[in-house]
């Protein structure tokens, strides 16, 4: 009964603050950091005029035909 | 001045409540309800009530009661917690005791969770008609090339999972 509230709060305020920034932390490094290193992967070797030409022999562009 | 004077009857007669009604035929005075009474209350942070538990007391306990204003090293350990039953329900550690009640919920919800399985069961089976012929095997084989064609998703998504040079799926 002694120092309900303050103690109470003080657990609720810690546990707050680790589930908060857990949370921050997990998603930068599960999400966010993967996200970018796929990113700079994709386009260290991507070669936009190759897959243009895949793309246009493929058929999808409608302005620019496979012929 | 009449007329404000019949207009001030009128006025306080419409806006009597049923209890001011029942008064009319006391003398005045109108009985107070329970609710309208301090009430007692087990809970953490109120640890001395505004009243008592026991309300009514017997005429032992009321014998008790009239022992309790002298010393008290003269009761004994039962006429104590005798006293501390009169002005208290539960003791904190019988108030903060949790109880099965998790059970029952869990138990419930799992059961109309269930209950909502077997409905849905029962309408696709008897009360839906077919679903759109754009979920047959052909058009979603179809719809797949064709996103593969036009690269979608080429970073993370349905393109990143196709290996275009051997012309299968990524392992």
């Amino acid at each position: 009964m002694r120092r309900l509230l303050a103690r109470r709060m003080k657990f609720h305020l810690l546990g707050a603050f680790l589930v908060s920034v857990g949370c921050a932390t997990l998603y930068k490094f599960g999400i966010a950091e993967p996200r970018k290193r796929a990113y700079a992967e994709f386009y260290k070797s991507y070669d936009p005029m190759k897959d243009f030409e895949a793309m246009k022999a493929a058929g999808v562009l409608e302005c620019a035909p496979p012929k | 001045m009449l007329a404000s004077r019949v207009f001030g009857i009128v006025g306080r007669r419409s806006i009597c409540t049923s209890l001011c009604l029942r008064a009319h035929g006391h003398a005045g005075v109108v009985k107070a309800e329970d609710y309208t009474l301090p009430a007692y209350v087990d809970r953490r942070d109120v640890p001395l009530p505004e009243v008592a538990f026991v309300r009514d007391l017997s005429a032992q306990q009321k014998a008790l009661k009239e022992k309790e204003k002298a010393s008290w090293s003269a009761l004994s350990v039962d006429e104590k917690v005798e006293l501390y039953r009169m002005k208290f329900n539960e003791s904190y550690a019988e108030m903060n005791k949790g109880t099965n009640e998790w059970k029952t919920i869990l138990g419930g919800v799992l059961f109309f969770l269930g209950l909502t399985g077997i409905i849905f069961i029962w309408q696709k089976h008897f009360m839906y008609g077919p679903i759109p012929h754009t979920f047959s095997e052909e058009w979603l084989s179809a719809q797949t090339k064709r996103m593969l064609d036009m690269r979608m998703n080429p970073v993370e998504g349905i393109s990143a999972q196709w290996d275009f040079d051997k012309n299968e799926w990524k392992k």
